[in-house]
């Protein structure tokens, strides 16, 4: 609408907008809930509060070609609300695994919550997501050890990045994000990966790549409102 | 009972005459007598005698009409009809009460007068009955071209392109335009019949309702049979000429495809009808009658001149009648192959309030040129253009566009020859028509850049403005292309500004 303003006027293009819905799925105050306000509004809250059911977010990022909303969607992690994962994991692009790193149960509980979530959404790419890292640095090396192993395992098994992260002190918290847009597009990301075990790992490169099923672009296109990704092979 | 009703008229006036027997009393008469009785359409003549009854069909009409206009779903159709016999006198009077009309005295039927004596008093107030009768005028439909929504396909490769490429679709589309074309030699198939006689039905009433609707129905004269047409000039031989006060002037007059229209019964309607409030007037390819310019003369008030395919329709006529169209807003001139350039410039000079005017043609289209254009851009509000086959040029566009631009809704630019790249796919890029909306560029050969045509349909469309872009094979060709190529850029752009953004780095 530029036209009365500038002299020679020229025919504006209009932003496409393209949504992808993201689940965070994971057992109950493992920190999913933080993690998507923390990456939505950049704060931090110390006190723990449950969510009821389902919790959702939207972040918008500006891009000059076109926009792109992350349409975040947390899930309570009580079993009461297993019946409300469908609302979380249909339709999403991007599938968010969440553990605790200081307990090793939340791990283990990753095989049934990626069993269900994959029950009804095998086309997301999948991301495993260790928490606390802030905490988990402290505990004494060999325990980082078998968790740090334990979850590369769980990793490769379900082709998921693996990532570890920290909402309190913002470790890795943009990469997460970054990971999912270089899978679902097939990306070059040249950020380099985190191996040593103590650090804040950053496994990606060759896991969550691998096409999950054959796709139609063009109707995936249509029912993301996504630009449809070349996947050169 | 039964019989009468199967045997049909003759039979039918013995039935009635068997229930208007003097002294009977109404009451004992069964209402489903007087349903049938109405249902038979006996009062197509009125008789004199019997004009009591006659309101039973019209004002079952009238009133459901009325009723579903206040919105009184409440009462059916079949209770209005019940409603008139004086059986059902109070129930009518019930259905009236929110009206707050003047409770009407109730007449015995041994009263007699000269409005009815059998109906509700509301039938017979001037004021009330025109009222109604004007809602009637409402729905009458005037005789009109149907305009299509979609121009047909040139060929079933066309139609496959117009459905975005899908085969199925497409041949749907070929074979129905095919369809269509085959049943077109009756020619009227493509026109709605217009649905009269609910107002002419109620003519025939009594004298009151004959009285207001025939001033409604003079009110709007429109034609399109030549057998009513003439009978109207019949019928009408002994009004009141123009002069006195009396005399019919009506507000629109539309003679729709009477090909076989003589000059004579055009110049006899002419001075019949007088002209000062015309407003609509239409002669919609009536070919063979030359219009004489007095009918405008009289007249400053038309607003709307339909004048397609009359080829006595000349620069001459339309000079002489410009002065007198000082409200004009649309002009039709369609195939009128006799008008050029300076016939329209004499329109476009003296009728500044001109916002469409169509002067398509695909004969001698090397009369009108961008003068045309320029002068509507000058002096007109002009905001639909239609010069299809007509010899305009790129300036004459520009100027249209620099002078008009804002005002632009709709251009029909079909088989004009002389248009390349710099009129419209530039004009767009350069959004100097920020609200067109419908656009024609069938068959200009010199057209190849789309470009600007579809980002300025996808611009429009993301506003929720809808754009119809209409070209011919080759160009809905180039359209389709140049859609795949500009999609995949934009993917390429979106893809490259992800990447990028993937690797910035994080604050």
């Amino acid at each position: 609408m530029s036209t009365n303003e500038a002299n020679v006027p020229t025919l504006p293009q209009p932003k496409n907008t393209f949504t992808i819905k993201v689940g965070l799925i994971g057992d109950a105050q493992v920190g999913k809930t933080s993690l998507m306000v923390k990456y939505v509004e950049n704060v931090f809250d110390e006190e723990y509060t449950q969510t009821l059911g389902v919790n959702c977010l939207d972040k918008k990022i500006k891009l000059g070609s076109a926009d792109i909303v992350f349409y975040i969607m947390d899930l309570g992690g009580q079993r009461e609300f297993i019946n409300m994962l469908p609302l979380a994991s249909e339709g999403a692009r991007a599938i968010i695994f969440l553990f605790d790193l200081t307990r090793p149960e939340t791990l283990k509980s990753i095989k049934e919550w990626h069993r269900q979530a994959t029950g009804f959404n095998e086309m997301a790419v999948p991301l495993l997501v260790g928490t606390k890292y802030d905490l988990f640095v402290n505990f004494d090396p060999e325990y980082q050890v078998q968790v740090s192993k334990q979850s590369m395992r769980y990793a490769q098994a379900m082709d998921a990045p693996l990532i570890f992260c920290s909402t309190s002190h913002s470790i890795n918290i943009q990469k997460i994000f970054k990971v999912i847009i270089a899978k679902l597009y097939n990306l070059t990301m040249r950020a380099s990966e985190i191996k040593q075990i103590g650090d804040p790992l950053l496994i990606y490169k060759h896991l969550g790549s691998k096409r999950r099923f054959s796709e139609n672009p063009s109707s995936r296109n249509s029912s993301s409102r996504t630009p449809s990704p070349h996947r050169s092979p | 009972m039964t019989n009468s009703h199967i045997a049909g008229d003759a039979s039918s006036k013995r039935h009635r005459e068997h229930i208007e027997q003097p002294g009977s009393p109404m009451s004992t008469r069964p209402t489903k007598k007087c349903s049938t009785f109405s249902s038979l359409h006996v009062f197509r003549t009125p008789v004199k005698s019997h004009t009591e009854h006659s309101p039973s069909r019209s004002a079952k009409h009238v009133l459901s009409c009325w009723r579903s206009r206040l919105g009184c779903s409440k009462y059916a159709a079949s209770q209005v009809d019940a409603a008139v016999p004086t059986l059902k006198y109070e129930k009518l009077e019930n259905s009236f009460s929110h009206l707050k009309l003047r409770s009407p005295e109730p007449i015995g039927f041994t009263h007699v007068d000269a409005t009815d004596s059998n109906t509700h008093a509301i039938f017979s107030m001037p004021e009330i009955v025109a009222k109604i009768l004007k809602f009637l005028d409402a729905d009458m439909a005037l005789p009109q071209e149907i305009v299509p929504l979609r121009r047909r396909p040139q060929s079933l490769a066309h139609a496959v392109l117009k459905c975005n490429g899908d085969t199925t679709k497409g041949f749907q589309l070929w074979n129905q335009t095919v369809a269509q074309l085959k049943t077109e030699t009756g020619q009227k198939s493509r026109f709605e019949q217009p649905v009269s006689g609910n107002l002419h039905s109620c003519m025939l009433v009594n004298k009151l309702w004959h009285e207001l609707a025939l001033q409604i129905v003079l009110e709007k004269l429109h034609f399109n049979d030549h057998r009513k047409f003439r009978k109207f000039l019949e019928s009408s031989s002994h009004w009141p000429r123009d002069s006195s006060p009396s005399a019919t002037k009506p507000s629109i007059l539309i003679l729709h495809k009477l090909s076989k229209l003589s000059q004579q019964d055009l110049d006899d309607l002419a001075s019949r009808v007088a002209t000062e409030k015309l407003k609509w007037f239409e002669l919609y390819i009536c070919p063979t009658v030359a219009l004489s310019p007095d009918i405008f003369h009289i007249s400053c008030n038309v607003e709307k001149l339909i004048l397609p395919g009359n080829r006595f329709v000349s620069d001459q006529f339309l000079m002489s009648i410009a002065r007198s169209l000082p409200k004009l807003k649309e002009l039709d001139l369609r195939a009128c192959d006799e008008v050029s350039d300076s016939g329209v410039v004499a329109i476009a000079t003296s009728c500044p309030q001109l916002e469409i005017c169509n002067l398509g043609r695909h004969r001698n289209g090397h009369r009108i040129t961008s003068v045309s254009l320029v002068a509507l851009a000058r002096h007109t509000q002009i905001q639909t253009v239609g010069a299809a086959g007509c010899e305009i040029t790129d300036a004459g566009v520009w100027e249209l566009a620099m002078l008009r631009g804002q005002g632009i809704t709709r251009l029909s630019f079909n088989n004009c020859r002389l248009l390349t790249n710099n009129s419209l796919p530039a004009l767009l890029a350069l959004n100097y028509l920020p609200h067109l909306v419908v656009m024609e560029v069938r068959n200009i050969v010199n057209i190849t850049q789309v470009r600007p045509f579809i980002i300025y349909k996808r611009w429009k469309k993301s506003m929720g403005v809808p754009v119809l872009i209409e070209g011919c094979e080759r160009i809905e060709l180039l359209m389709i292309e140049e859609k795949g190529r500009l999609d995949a850029e934009n993917r390429a752009r979106i893809l490259a500004d992800l990447t990028k953004w993937v690797n910035c780095e994080d604050f």
